[in-house]
């Protein structure tokens, strides 16, 4: 019914007819996983601060003016104070969701894969790597199984000598250290280059 | 939603659910609020145009009605001043103990002379052409002698002068008439007051009292001790006494009726009745501000009572005219 409008008429309209935020949600949900897995490198992480910046943006909308800016960077930027904080805690909020009434979901396991395919682990490798180097060796080794040689959890949990809950966490604490150190650098991305890139994706 | 990612889909549906139920709720956003600021300034905005219209209004009216009732506005009158003032010395002497016919007609003398006292008191604003205050004021003080009379007071400011005088209550039209005859008369009074009452009665006391002194006087001659003498003496010293009071007022009542008095305001064209009198001083200025405050209220007010019915009008006008069209189009 809003499909025709751009992402600013969607905002604007939103403030009358709440619903037509669902649009905006369809448009920009899956590349902003993407945008926030590839700094997380964690699919979990990653899923609920999609989930967060959609819920503080949809509750947030009245006060957006339509001053020529672009919507999606008023999106991105909402995404990118969350992000910024959840680097500084360890944690995403949950805040924007309550306040909405919305519940916390839970990543399931069929979603952790499609999720971390969306990281392209095979582009980011080589920072991957570098940063891999300061890892305790346990969770170095689980994302070296994980990430470099590209097993899954069952596979990297039988290499371990662990079950497939303790690879996962190992891998993901991992990651999550990986992507602190890597967090300057690929905050300065522009969105337009995380738009390109889920558009080259898309299109192969 | 199309895609392979579950938890978007379900955090797709919530968000929706979260929409729903704003939608029912119907809670105000914060722009929403605005268009009703917009509404209450404009309401203050229009109640302020309106008060100020009723305002001018009712200024142009109070003008109006100041102008159309100037002329019988009365001056103030019987200025004081310490300046100016000129002497009294030409009074003529009064005639204590007797009964003067009626002053008021021209000392017509009749074979029954009348006991009709009046005291007279004439008050004449006129209006004289420009820098001719010293000649009129001249004129007025030779009005007074030329009838008999005298100037009790007088003040001259440069613009306006005021004058008090005291001619015989005979001769009052024909001052009148000559004061009238210096420029064009504004204001123009002769107020009577009769008080043969209290003469008649003051001579009657007067009788009496000479009667009991005479009677007094006889006792005092026939009185053969000390005691009996004191006593007639006492009795005499207070009727003396009540003798020369009684002779006091009738004085003074026949000093004012056969006296009328005369009040005088000059002044030159283009000068306020009272422009040179005022000073500048906080109480005077407490005062105006207080006549400016309550001027003010009394404008719109009275504006107010002109604007209403238009505006009913108006109204009425416009919702006729509204209706009409409707009509029409429907």
């Amino acid at each position: 019914m809003h499909a025709d409008l751009d992402d600013v008429g969607l905002i604007v309209r939103s403030q009358r007819e709440p619903e037509a935020f669902g649009v905006l949600f369809e448009r920009h949900a899956e590349p902003m996983l993407a945008f926030f897995a590839r700094r997380t490198l964690d699919a979990e992480s990653a899923a609920e601060l999609v989930a967060e910046t959609f819920a503080e943006a949809f509750a947030s909308r009245g006060r957006f003016r339509d001053q020529g800016a672009d919507g999606a960077a008023w999106l991105y930027g909402i995404g990118r104070n969350l992000l910024s904080r959840y680097f500084r805690n360890g944690a995403v909020d949950a805040r924007a969701r309550r306040r909405l009434g919305m519940p916390e979901r839970t990543v399931g396991e069929s979603d952790f894969e499609r999720i971390e395919e969306l990281i392209d682990f095979a582009e980011q490798g080589d920072r991957i790597r570098e940063a891999m180097a300061a890892l305790p060796e346990g969770q170095r080794e689980a994302v070296r199984l994980r990430v470099i040689d590209g097993r899954n959890y069952r596979e990297t949990a039988e290499e371990l000598g662990t079950t497939e809950v303790v690879a996962r966490a190992r891998v993901s604490r991992g990651l999550r250290r990986i992507a602190g150190d890597l967090d300057a650098e690929s905050h300065k991305e522009p969105i337009e280059l995380e738009t390109r890139r889920w558009k080259r994706r898309s299109t192969t | 939603m199309e895609t392979a990612i579950d938890y978007l889909n379900k955090v797709h549906g919530d968000l929706l659910d979260a929409a729903k139920r704003e939608h029912s709720i119907l809670r105000p956003l914060p722009e929403r609020r605005k268009p009703r600021r917009e509404w209450v300034g404009g309401l203050a905005v229009a109640a302020v145009c309106i008060l100020v219209a009723a305002g001018l209004v009712g200024l142009l009216v109070r003008s109006n009605l100041g102008s159309d009732d100037a002329g019988s506005a009365v001056p103030a009158q019987g200025a004081t001043g310490a300046t100016g003032e000129t002497g009294a010395a030409e009074a003529p002497e009064p005639t204590p103990g007797t009964v003067p016919g009626d002053q008021a007609g021209g000392g017509a003398g009749g074979p029954a002379p009348s006991l009709t006292k009046i005291i007279r008191t004439a008050e004449l604003s006129v209006v004289i052409p420009r820098n001719t205050l010293d000649e009129r004021f001249a004129e007025v003080v030779d009005a007074a002698e030329r009838n008999g009379g005298f100037v009790s007071e007088s003040l001259s400011r440069t613009r306006t002068g005021n004058l008090t005088l005291r001619v015989p209550a005979g001769n009052l039209a024909e001052t009148l008439r000559a004061v009238r005859g210096l420029g064009t008369v504004d204001v123009e009074s002769v107020r009577g007051k009769d008080v043969t009452a209290n003469y008649v009665d003051l001579r009657a006391r007067l009788s009496i009292a000479k009667a009991r002194r005479e009677v007094l006087l006889g006792l005092q001659a026939d009185a053969t001790t000390i005691e009996q003498t004191i006593r007639v003496q006492n009795e005499l010293d207070e009727t003396q006494l009540d003798i020369e009071a009684i002779q006091g007022q009738l004085q003074v009542l026949d000093d004012r009726t056969s006296l009328a008095t005369v009040h005088v305001d000059l002044r030159e064209e283009g000068a306020e009745p009272g422009d040179e009198v005022e000073t500048a001083s906080i109480p005077n200025a407490f005062e105006r501000a207080v006549a400016g405050f309550v001027g003010v209220i009394a404008a719109i007010v009275i504006g107010l009572g002109y604007l209403i019915p238009i505006g009913l009008l108006a109204l009425l006008v416009w919702f006729v005219s509204t209706r009409i069209q409707r009509r029409r189009a429907g």
